[in-house]
């Protein structure tokens, strides 16, 4: 903390006697503060370290006073935080000031969590600092997942009932012009083994008009249900890929302290957006985050790895990797088909929402086994290219 | 055996007198209760004795605790075996050496469950 009184002082001797009194109420409110708190410069070096903030991460104060703030967090942020600042002083568009956001975590022993991160900004003099506010978000996030988890599936629940009706009507719908091209085509046949096919032609010829009026009429109600199915209720735009998996699998991460999953994030600085309901697509993500979980519980090495990168062309592949058990033969052909489950207490429709979300965003989801063991799960995206880079 | 993760920090050297705790490397690796990494072990599945390495701005690499020459190395694709100088036992708090192309830097040693 000794170093953020002295930024905060700056060179004003006087104006440090006089808040003397200040320093030591702000003593005791920082190492009070139930949340960690970071305070950095305008470059991102550490100035100081709240006790909180020793007890989430691992360090002592005096350890990383001076190094960059970067160090606390996993791959890509870290290697873009110097970036992140630089952005923020040549623009001063505020994407976390003052805004917060869900984001990961890495303690000192490697693992990661996710955490609810809050930034305010202080001018102190000519210098500019940031305080952080960091929230180990663990427990909490899973209450909320497990209570999305449960409406996700029950949405489904309701869309599955919904389609059943629908395909009752849909077949009553059909029958009727079926039945009246099969009636016609019988007609048709009868009247050409007649003996005196000539007085018939016309017969035949009226019958098999009406015939081709039916097969347009069953087209036409496969187009109407097809429209009705296309009007979704999706809000795509333009997302940032990064920022879309860095907080799904924040969500995700639920509990990871005890699994000690250990989270690799690769992603490819050309597969930065899709066009995409974000909402939608990190559903998927966290759904895929779990399976990988659930299948790394009983293993020796838990990795899970998350990498993206470009193509086939016009899209952008998101891969989601485990070191599990795999899935088995019998289960891994009917995968995304509804109430097909590797789990004894799954409902089996998890990944048939993964399917119908990314198919309807023009995308494509399929699984393989890992050659080391373990499975891979890709999806594919329609890819946005970088306006500004 | 107990596999645990090893964390190598920079120790002080020139360019960082103090050392750099954000400077260093992740191991996995099968380790008795003197801190002796467990050869036989790791010789069954040498594919869970990962590390990353971990450098401010860079993005992690992932690499392999392998055995070189009768040392532990940590591998890299396309990159130099960093060897690990020092075959002792490591405990918390030890310095080691990491040598890469007769270049040294020393390391903190931190194990954790």
């Amino acid at each position: 903390m000794s170093g953020i009184l002295a930024q905060m002082r700056g060179d004003d001797d006087q104006r440090a006697t006089g808040s003397q009194s200040g320093e030591a109420h702000l003593r005791s409110i920082l190492a009070t503060i139930p949340d960690a708190m970071v305070v950095i410069d305008e470059r991102g070096i550490i100035l100081s370290f709240s006790a909180a903030a020793e007890k989430m991460f691992g360090y002592r104060e005096a350890e990383v006073l001076g190094e960059n703030v970067s160090m606390l967090m996993p791959s890509p942020d870290r290697e873009r935080h110097d970036g992140y600042l630089a952005n923020y002083r040549r623009t001063g568009e505020r994407k976390i000031i003052g805004i917060g956001r869900v984001t990961n975590a890495r303690r000192r022993d490697g693992n990661t969590f996710p955490i609810e991160l809050s930034v305010g900004e202080a001018r102190i003099g000519e210098k500019r600092i940031f305080t952080g506010f960091v929230h180990d978000i663990t427990e909490r996030q899973e209450a909320e997942a497990q209570l999305k988890d449960l409406q996700s599936e029950l949405a489904h629940v309701g869309r599955v009932s919904e389609m059943a009706t629908l395909a009752s009507s849909l077949a009553h719908e059909l029958n009727q012009p079926l039945t009246a091209v099969t009636t016609y085509c019988q007609s048709i046949q009868r009247l050409a083994q007649a003996d005196a096919v000539s007085d018939s032609r016309e017969l035949i010829a009226e019958a098999a008009e009406e015939a081709a009026k039916e097969a347009l009429r069953a087209g036409e109600i496969v187009r109407r249900l097809r429209e009705f199915f296309g009007r979704g209720t999706s809000e795509r735009q333009v997302e940032e890929l990064p920022r879309l998996i860095a907080e799904a699998n924040a969500l995700a991460l639920v509990g990871s302290r005890e699994l000690g999953i250990d989270v690799q994030l690769v992603l490819d600085p050309e597969a930065q957006c899709v066009l995409a309901d974000r909402v939608q697509v990190q559903q998927v993500l966290i759904n895929l985050i779990r399976n990988a979980m659930d299948a790394m519980l009983g293993a020796d090495e838990r990795l899970l790895a998350i990498s993206t990168s470009l193509g086939p062309p016009g899209l952008v592949t998101v891969t989601v990797q485990d070191t599990g058990s795999g899935i088995s033969e019998a289960v891994a052909d009917r995968l995304f088909q509804p109430f097909v489950s590797s789990k004894p207490t799954g409902m089996g429709i998890g990944l048939s929402i993964c399917r119908t979300i990314i198919e309807a965003h023009g995308g494509r989801i399929w699984c393989e086994p890992a050659a080391e063991g373990g499975t891979i799960f890709r999806f594919t995206l329609p890819r946005v290219e970088d306006s500004d880079g | 055996m107990n596999w645990k993760t090893i964390r190598l920090e920079l120790a002080a050297t020139e360019a960082f007198p103090k050392g750099s705790v954000g400077r260093g490397f992740l191991i996995r690796a099968p380790i008795d209760p003197s801190g002796n990494i467990d050869e036989q072990s790791l010789r069954s599945t040498p594919e869970r004795a990962k590390v990353r390495r971990i450098w401010p701005n860079e993005p992690d690499e992932s690499g392999q605790l392998v055995r070189v020459n009768g040392h532990w190395a940590l591998r890299f694709r396309g990159k130099p075996d960093r060897l690990i100088a020092v075959d002792a036992q490591l405990q918390s708090g030890d310095e080691i050496v990491l040598t890469s192309e007769g270049q040294q830097s020393p390391f903190t040693v931190r194990i954790f469950d």
